[in-house]
C-alpha cells in the first residue's frame, strides 16, 4: 500500500475515504452549527418561537425575553440620556462635530446593536420611535437643529405610546 | 453531621484551658432549658430533615431557617424575662432575627422546608459580632409559662450561620433558653444582642461575658402593631403594596369579591384595616385595567378607598391607560401631586414627604418610573426634570437619617417586569444613602439584600423590596438575580413596614388564603 506523504496530497480534492469525507462533513456542519448559536446568541439574532421550558409562560417570565432585556439596558439608559439636550434643546451648534449628536448617533447604534428580541411583538414594541430618533440623529449630524427636535420628539411620543402594550404584551395579556 | 468550624473552636478552646465552662449569667431565680428539638429547613433542600445535624444553619440565600422548641415547665408566674441564646461561630453585619412560631407541633426528625410551620414577627434581632459570638435574643413576650415554646432563627445575611444545635458534642455550645422569674433581685436589663466567648480568666474559666455596648446590638424592638396599643412610642407603620384593584368591567371582578386567585382587593383591604397603619403607601397600578375614574370611583373606592385620605399614592403604568393618567390624578387630587396642586392630567408625578417617628422624621420621596411619560420622554435620564429634583431634594434632606423611596416598577427583579429606565435615579440615591426602595408592579413579593446601584451586595447598599400582591393577580418568576433572597408568587398580602428613628423592620401581612410569612429588620445607613 502506498503512503500518501503531505507533498503527495491532492490539494483541491477532499479526502477519497468515504467514512472520512463523512466525518469531515459531519464535523464541517457541527462547526457551522455552533457558529450559528454563536452569532445568534451575540445579536440576538431573528425573533423565533418560544422554547419548549417557555411554551406557556408569560414573556415577562421567560429567561431568554429577560437576558435580551438585561443586555441592551446600559444602551437604553445611555439613549435616554443622550436625548436630554435635545429634549430640552441645549443641542448648541448641531453637526458632525458636534459632541451631542455624536453621542445621541453613537448611543442609537449601540442599542440597534443589541439583536432583536426573541420575542417579535416584545421586539417590536420595544423598537418603537427608534427608527424615528435615528433620523433624528443623522439629521443632528447635519446640522438641522429643528428637523433633530421634531424627529426626536415624534420617536418619544411613538416610544411612549408603545410603553404600556410593551408592559401588557411582557405580562402576557 | 459535624459543625468542623464549632468543633475546631470548641477543641482549641478546650485544649488551650480556655473554656472550661459555659454558663449562661447566673441568676438566683433563673432556669436553663435546653432544647427539646431543634433542626433546620433549607429552601433549596425542601423536603430533606436535618434534625439530627449537629448545626443549626441560618443563611439568607438560599433560605435557611433555624427551629427551636423548649420546654418551659415548674413556673408558678409568668417570667420576669425569657432569653434565647445560641453561639454564631462567624462574625457578620447582618443581623439574625429570633421569631415567634405559634405551631408547636411541630417535630426535629420531620420538620422540612415544605412542611415547616409558619414563622410570625420578628421579636428581637442580635448581630454576631465576632467569631463565637453568643447571640442573646430577648423572647419575654413569647415565653406566656409552663408549655411548649417554639422559635425560628432567620437572616438576610447569604453567608451561612451555622450555630450548634442540642445534637453538638460540645454541651456549652447547645441553644438555650433562659427563664428569670421572681423577684430575690431585679434583674439587669439584658438587651437583645450578641457577646463573646473567651476572655480567660485568672482561674483558667470562661464565662459568657455580660454584654457590653461594643458588643451588643439592638436591631429591633418587638413592634406587634401600628396605632393600635403596644406600639413602642417612637415607631410609626406603614402598610403598603401595588398592584390591587380590578376594573368594574373585567370578567373577574365579581361585584367586588373577586375570585381565589384574582381581584382580591376587597380582602388586601381587610388586612390594611387590621394592621391599622399610620400611612398607606400605594404602590401604583392601584386600578386596573387603564385607571379610569370611573373605576377608581367604584372598585378602588370601595376596597382601599377606606385609607384614601392617609394614603401616599405612586402612579403606575397601567394607570396611564386614561390619557395622561387622569384617572388617577383626578382621583387622588393634591395627594398624588402636591408639587403641582390643581394638576390633575400629565402630572409630573413625583414628590416627596416627611413620616414623623417619634421626635425625628424619615424622609420619603416618591418617583415615576413612567419615564418615557414625563419629561419629554425621557423623564428619569440625568439632566431631566425628575432627576434634577430627586438630586436636590436628597440632598436637602441628607441630614435626615432614614430614607426611603418609593417607585412602581423596581429597578431589579428575578423577571422581565422591572425598568431600567430609573438606574440615573437609583444613582441618585446610592450617592445620597438611600435606605429602602419599595416597589411594585411584578405581582408578587420580592425582597433583595441591600446592594450598590449596580446590584453588587452591600451592607451599606439599597434594599429593594418589590410587593405587587395587592390584588390583582399573580405573575411568576425568571432567571433569579443575584442578591434576591426572598420571593413568592401566587400569595396576596401587604407589607407592615415600621419605622423607627434610625431602624426599620418589616412583616409580610398575607391573606390567610395564600399563608406566607417574610419579616425582618435592619438599620439606617
Amino acid at each position: 500500500m502506498d503512503v500518501i506523504t503531505p507533498k503527495d496530497r491532492p490539494h483541491t480534492r477532499w479526502p477519497r475515504h468515504p467514512a472520512r469525507s463523512a466525518l469531515y462533513v459531519a464535523v464541517l456542519i457541527a462547526v457551522i452549527a455552533l457558529l450559528a448559536v454563536m452569532i445568534n446568541v451575540t445579536t440576538g439574532g431573528s425573533p423565533s418561537q418560544p422554547s419548549a421550558e417557555a411554551a406557556g409562560a408569560p414573556p415577562g417570565n421567560r429567561a431568554d425575553v429577560q437576558r435580551w432585556l438585561k443586555a441592551r439596558e446600559k444602551a437604553q439608559i445611555e439613549l435616554n440620556d443622550a436625548l436630554v439636550p435635545v429634549v430640552q434643546n441645549r443641542i448648541g451648534s448641531a453637526g458632525p462635530n458636534s459632541a451631542e449628536c455624536r453621542r445621541l448617533n453613537a448611543a442609537v447604534l449601540a442599542l440597534e446593536a443589541q439583536g432583536r428580541a426573541p420575542v417579535a411583538e416584545i421586539d417590536e414594541l420595544a423598537r418603537a420611535g427608534l427608527d424615528k430618533i435615528k433620523q433624528a440623529a443623522a439629521a443632528c449630524l447635519a446640522g438641522d437643529v429643528a428637523s433633530t427636535q421634531r424627529l426626536a420628539a415624534e420617536g418619544l411620543a411613538e416610544r411612549a405610546d408603545a410603553s404600556l402594550p410593551l408592559d401588557e404584551a411582557l405580562e402576557g395579556e | 453531621m459535624r459543625n468542623p468550624l464549632a468543633t475546631a473552636l470548641a477543641a482549641l478552646l478546650l485544649g488551650t484551658g480556655w473554656l472550661t465552662l459555659v454558663a449562661p449569667i447566673s441568676h438566683a431565680a433563673s432556669t436553663t432549658l435546653a432544647p427539646v428539638a431543634d433542626s433546620h429547613v433549607q429552601a433549596d433542600a425542601p423536603t430533606t430533615n436535618f434534625g439530627t445535624a449537629t448545626s443549626l444553619r441560618i443563611d439568607g440565600d438560599p433560605v435557611s431557617k433555624a427551629y427551636l422548641k423548649f420546654d418551659v415547665q415548674g413556673l408558678s408566674t409568668a417570667p420576669t424575662r425569657a432569653t434565647l441564646k445560641v453561639v454564631s461561630p462567624i462574625s457578620s453585619t447582618t443581623p439574625i432575627n429570633a421569631k415567634s412560631v405559634t405551631d408547636t407541633t411541630w417535630t426535629e426528625t420531620g420538620v422540612t422546608y415544605n412542611n415547616a410551620p409558619a414563622v410570625g414577627a420578628t421579636v428581637a434581632s442580635a448581630t454576631p459580632s465576632a467569631t463565637n459570638s453568643v447571640l442573646s435574643f430577648d423572647v419575654t413576650s413569647l415565653v406566656k409559662g409552663n408549655g411548649l415554646v417554639s422559635f425560628a432563627l432567620d437572616t438576610t445575611s447569604s453567608t451561612s450561620k451555622s450555630p450548634p444545635s442540642r445534637e453538638n458534642p460540645t454541651v456549652e455550645y447547645r441553644p438555650q433558653l433562659v427563664v428569670e422569674t421572681g423577684t430575690t433581685s431585679t434583674p439587669t436589663p439584658t438587651p437583645s444582642g450578641s457577646t463573646v466567648i473567651a476572655t480567660p480568666t485568672p482561674s483558667g474559666s470562661t464565662v459568657i461575658a455580660t454584654p457590653t455596648p461594643s458588643g451588643s446590638t439592638v436591631i429591633a424592638t418587638p413592634t406587634p402593631s401600628g396605632s393600635t396599643p403596644g406600639t413602642p412610642s417612637g415607631s410609626t407603620v406603614i402598610a403598603l403594596a401595588g398592584d390591587v384593584a380590578c376594573g368594574t368591567t373585567e370578567k373577574y371582578y365579581r361585584n367586588g369579591n373577586g375570585t381565589a386567585d384574582k381581584c382580591r382587593m376587597k380582602y388586601t383591604a381587610n388586612l390594611i384595616n387590621n394592621m391599622a397603619p399610620s400611612r398607606l403607601f400605594a404602590m401604583g397600578d392601584l386600578q386596573y385595567n387603564s385607571g379610569s375614574l370611573a373605576d377608581f370611583n367604584v372598585s378602588y373606592q370601595n376596597s382601599w378607598g377606606a385609607f384614601k385620605s392617609t394614603t401616599n399614592p405612586v402612579v403606575g403604568n397601567h394607570e396611564y391607560g386614561t390619557s395622561g393618567a387622569g384617572g388617577y390624578f383626578s382621583y387622588f387630587g393634591d395627594a398624588a401631586t402636591p408639587r403641582q396642586p390643581g394638576c390633575r392630567k400629565d402630572c409630573d408625578g413625583y414628590y416627596s414627604f416627611n413620616v414623623a417617628v417619634g421626635t425625628s422624621n424619615w424622609h420619603i420621596a416618591v418617583i415615576n418610573g413612567e419615564c418615557a411619560r414625563i419629561g419629554g420622554g425621557v423623564g428619569c435620564a440625568v439632566g431631566s426634570p425628575q432627576y434634577n429634583w430627586l438630586k436636590a431634594d436628597l440632598e436637602a434632606n441628607a441630614a435626615t437619617k432614614c430614607t426611603a423611596v418609593l417607585t412602581h416598577k423596581p429597578r431589579w427583579s428575578s423577571s422581565s417586569f422591572y425598568t431600567a429606565e430609573i438606574q440615573p435615579l437609583v444613582d441618585l440615591m446610592s450617592t445620597n444613602k438611600v435606605d429602602l426602595l419599595l416597589a411594585g408592579h411584578a405581582h408578587s413579593y420580592e425582597r433583595f439584600a441591600p446592594q450598590t446601584a449596580s446590584g453588587s451586595a452591600s451592607s451599606t447598599g439599597i434594599r429593594q423590596i418589590t410587593v405587587g400582591t395587592g390584588g390583582r393577580d399573580s405573575q411568576g418568576f425568571g432567571t433569579v438575580l443575584a442578591n434576591s433572597v426572598v420571593r413568592k408568587n401566587k400569595i396576596f398580602g401587604v407589607m407592615k413596614l415600621t419605622l423607627n428613628p434610625t431602624s426599620y423592620s418589616w412583616d409580610y401581612i398575607a391573606d390567610p388564603t395564600t399563608p406566607f410569612s417574610d419579616s425582618g429588620s435592619g438599620n439606617c445607613i
